[in-house]
């Protein structure tokens, strides 16, 4: 067991947790937006700053979802540091999604009046990459991924043509925490209809008139008798 | 349904716990969870309740552990967010202790309840515990799913040796797995079309390479009489020379050539003028091998001769006819040649038959093209052809005229598509079942077809295709045994009758009707194959079929728990929706994370696939008082398990018939497709269909009472 200080108080937790899965447990609050349990920590978001000291040393800002609590840490998630730090993360996040109103929500929780920066063309995804690794952890089929570099990086499939590896299980449109995913633009809208000739063989002896029709009546009148069956033995 | 799983009145309820998630507040804030819980714990068969912050947190899980082994707890339902986001890790963490994934059922509350009542908390906590009777319903009626295993055999079979088939064969065979070349002419690379010379080469480079791998044995003059066995083990009947072998292998790749097809007789010009590619090809090679004139100075060549082939290029007559215009041309110099094209198809761009192109240009070929509703016709000695440019008509009178064919099938294709059970497209190419959703994947995963068997490939594609299918075989034979714990159908054969309805609308062909001593045959379900979609479960006459998980035990169970009168106002409308996981399942959970509006009377039942929305279920909805049903599938064509949601819309066409000559009114069933990110339109239609009921079938047509459901539970 591992002891330390959050906010002024003493806790004692299991080895191996971070300090987001530490504050979690005990109710302490930290907002997230790359984070989710079935995931591995992406440390991407920034949001999740606390102000960490460990003994002898100067205190210094980390993300909690990926830093591991210290035997003797002292950790404070709400300082006037955290506070702007997450501030500002927020700010620039709205930079790109000013008119998205899940983001709109929580800048306005971390005390953001007003967006200084906007950038021209407004885009929903935050690039917080639970998408990317839903499909890769949880569906394990990897069919989408972020691409090109800085301003330019986005979430697409390879080649940025429809992807041949996806499922559509809808994955990453519900895990998308703003709504900006689309999974037209991943699996595309083609699809087929089965062709006319015995490629549909099943289809045609089953659908309707031959088998299931004459039996199915015969069924549904039994079972639409007012007089109760007898009882099964 | 063998008797055993009967539940009586004496078998004890397992033990059920029920964990019950806060979301950090996020659905703790919308309803009252510790009611919820209270709720919960009366509820038959639950002997554990819990409500925690995140039950999904390493902690949380530790004591979710902890809890099932201090209480002996049996079946688990977490009650929190959407299944597929964390049904994976909640699957690890009961499977730790040793619990059944089957017996882990995943409630979500907080898409289902949580956010889309987020303001009003006694609808949500009604939902919420509508949600959880559901679940807890379905946990006590379920039965584990039983694992299944088969062995690979790391063997290949490889039918057909055209450049393709040698190339898969050879790959193959460098990753050290035995291969059993089979073809049915006399030597290998005979039946194959007129190639170019640098791909004739490389088929004899092949060819010469294969015969002297030590780990490749070609069968000639051989043909396949039958095939058993499942993916990885499969028996195959080789007929040679009149003696059958068996040989066991792991996976079969289908290399047949395709071939053009012949001109037949339905013809009106005159035969000995008009040739097609393939005699053509012949007619030069002679006139070359004895050094005779060709004897013809006007040549008309017509591709895409054949309406099927402006449907469907077959990739290499173009580049065939531009090199026998050059070869006219070296034999008789002043021979004036007239190429008919639509499109001329030479490959990926920088390819040599390009070049060649430029070459007939530069001696005088003239290339016309032609559209394709005015084709050229071929009169006596003329062809008449609508130039497409000047938009005139133009006569070209003609020594010769050379027709290219389409590429079609061999003829051992159909006969190949029965024993293998493969689809056959309208042209007799092995069709890919499911473009959309597994390109390149046949209904077995032990059987690839490539090449000119699935569609006619130039020699580029056909390389590639040889060698991606290769790499799949390989990946494929190389795990050892093949593990399946997903549920399966089983058969109970005392049942069984023998009536052939299963076999049909199975989507993967695992089931067959064997033969059974006495009258009747019956039907055996290959584990291996079996995908689970619960189509043959339906279709049953007998219910002698289940499908664990996904059974006429617990489906009814959540139905009849979701409808349950206390679950809803008086004089309130019920609505019950099946949803398939992959679409409208998908949809629901999304017009949840998005704060949809839903009608609170609306409860939601996940169903594996729309193949299992059984006309008895719906039925039995009805029954339990359900005032209208809403079927949510996949759109036609997007269907994970073939072709589930037209069997579906096939059957709601049938039972809607059939309400409506019984007085119910029909348009209390109602069918849609949804595709999985379809929130908005879910909560449309779901409102919509609300309102529908609600107000404009004030007479609903009551079902008659007191009706027992003609399957046991």
């Amino acid at each position: 067991m591992i002891h330390l200080m959050i906010n002024h108080q003493e806790y004692e937790v299991p080895e191996g947790r971070t300090v987001l899965e530490a504050c979690r447990e005990h109710g302490i609050p930290i907002p997230t937006l790359c984070y989710h349990p079935a995931l591995e920590p992406y440390g991407g978001c920034r949001l999740c700053m606390v102000e960490v000291t460990m003994p002898g040393r100067p205190p210094r800002l980390v993300a909690s979802c990926v830093h591991p609590c210290e035997e003797g840490a002292v950790i404070f998630t709400d300082t006037e540091l955290v506070k702007r730090s997450r501030r500002m993360t927020a700010e620039l996040i709205l930079a790109g999604s000013y008119n998205t109103p899940e983001m709109l929500a929580l800048g306005e929780e971390l005390g953001v009046k007003e967006v200084r920066f906007k950038l021209p063309q407004e885009n929903a995804c935050v690039l917080c990459g639970l998408c990317v690794r839903a499909c890769k952890e949880i569906v394990g089929v990897s069919a989408i991924s972020v691409i090109e570099r800085g301003i330019a990086k986005k979430v697409s499939t390879p080649f940025q043509v429809a992807s041949s590896r996806c499922i559509s299980c809808g994955t990453c449109v519900l895990i998308c925490p703003t709504g900006a995913f689309k999974l037209e633009e991943v699996a595309g809208k083609h699809n087929i209809e089965p062709t006319e000739s015995g490629y549909r063989r099943g289809y045609y002896r089953v659908g309707g008139e031959l088998d299931l029709h004459p039996d199915f009546v015969q069924d549904v009148s039994s079972l639409l008798k007012t007089q109760p069956p007898e009882e099964q033995p | 349904m063998s008797a055993e799983r009967i539940p009586t009145e004496e078998t004890a309820l397992p033990r059920v716990g029920v964990f019950i998630c806060e979301c950090g507040g996020k659905i703790s804030n919308a309803l009252d969870v510790e009611e919820l819980r209270r709720q919960a714990a009366r509820l038959p068969g639950v002997v554990y309740a819990v409500h925690e912050a995140y039950p999904c947190s390493r902690d949380g899980q530790l004591r979710m552990q902890h809890a099932i082994e201090e209480l002996n707890l049996e079946r688990v339902l977490v009650a929190g967010c959407a299944p597929r986001l964390v049904e994976k890790l909640f699957r690890r963490v009961v499977q730790v202790v040793n619990l059944e994934s089957s017996y882990l059922n995943i409630a979500n509350i907080r898409e289902g309840a949580a956010y889309v009542h987020s303001t009003d908390p006694q609808a949500a906590l009604a939902k919420a515990l509508a949600i959880l009777e559901m679940g807890v319903a379905r946990l006590t009626a379920t039965q584990a799913a039983q694992v299944h295993s088969g062995k690979v055999s790391r063997s290949a079979m490889v039918i057909g040796s055209g450049l393709s088939g040698l190339t898969a064969a050879l790959a193959l065979a460098e990753q050290k797995v035995p291969v059993i070349l089979v073809e049915s002419a006399e030597q290998p690379g005979e039946n194959l079309p007129d190639l170019s010379p640098g791909t004739r080469s490389l088929t004899q480079e092949r060819l010469q390479a294969a015969l002297n791998h030590p780990a490749i044995k070609i069968i000639t003059r051989a043909r396949l009489t039958s095939v058993q066995g499942h993916p990885g083990e499969y028996q195959v009947w080789v007929q040679q020379r009149g003696q059958t072998n068996i040989h066991t292998v792991g996976a079969i790749i289908v290399a047949n050539v395709a071939n053009p097809k012949p001109l037949g007789s339905s013809h009106w010009f005159d035969r000995s003028r008009v040739r097609t590619q393939a005699e053509f090809a012949h007619d030069l090679a002679q006139a070359e091998e004895n050094a005779t004139p060709l004897g013809v100075d006007r040549v008309v060549m017509i591709f895409c001769a054949e309406e099927a082939q402006r449907q469907r290029c077959s990739r290499v007559c173009c580049a065939t006819g531009i090199r026998q215009a050059l070869k006219v041309k070296e034999l008789n110099p002043n021979a004036e040649i007239t190429v008919l094209f639509r499109e001329l198809y030479l490959g990926a761009p920088g390819s040599p038959h390009e070049a060649e192109l430029v070459q007939a240009r530069k001696q005088g070929v003239t290339f016309f093209r032609y559209r394709r509703d005015h084709p050229p016709v071929i009169g006596s000695d003329t062809v008449d052809v609508l130039d497409t440019l000047t938009g005139e008509p133009v006569r070209l009178p003609f020594d010769r005229v050379v027709m290219t064919m389409p590429l079609v099938p061999v003829d051992d294709t159909r006969s190949l598509a029965a024993l293998l059970s493969l689809p056959q497209d309208e042209d007799g190419f092995l069709a890919e079942p499911r473009v959309r959703l597994r390109p390149g994947r046949y209904v077995d995963p032990g059987i690839y077809v490539l090449g000119s068997a699935q569609h006619p490939a130039d020699t580029t594609e056909a390389l590639f295709q040889a060698y991606l299918t290769s790499a799949r075989a390989v990946r494929f034979l190389n795990q050892e045994t093949i593990v399946v714990d997903t549920p399966v159908a089983e058969i109970d054969a005392s049942l069984c009758t023998g009536c052939g309805n299963c076999p049909q609308v199975c989507p993967t062909y695992a089931i067959t009707l064997e033969r059974r001593d006495g009258i009747l045959s019956v039907s055996e379900v290959d584990p291996l194959r079996c995908i689970g979609c619960g189509n043959c479960v339906v279709v049953c006459p007998v219910k002698a079929i289940t499908l664990p998980g996904w059974d006429n035990v617990e489906i009814p169970a959540q139905i009849s728990a979701a409808l349950a009168a206390d679950n809803f106002q008086p004089g309130d409308p019920r609505i019950l929706v099946l949803a398939c996981e992959w679409s409208a399942a998908g949809a629901a959970e999304l017009a949840g994370s998005r704060r949809a509006d839903l009608p609170e009377n609306a409860v939601l039942l996940r169903m594996n696939c729309s193949a299992r929305f059984d006309p008895y279920h719906i039925l039995w909805a009805f029954l339990q008082g359900a005032d209208g049903v809403l079927l949510g599938a996949c759109p036609p064509g997007e269907c994970h398990y073939g072709m589930g949601n037209l069997y579906a819309r096939e059957r709601v066409e049938v039972l809607k018939k059939e309400l409506a000559a019984r007085g119910v009114d029909p348009r209390r069933l109602r069918l849609e497709f949804f595709s999985v990110d379809d929130g908005l339109k879910f909560a449309r239609i779901v409102n919509d269909f609300m309102e529908e009921v609600e107000h404009q079938l004030a007479d609903r047509g009551q079902m008659p009472s007191g009706v027992r459901m003609p399957i046991r539970r």
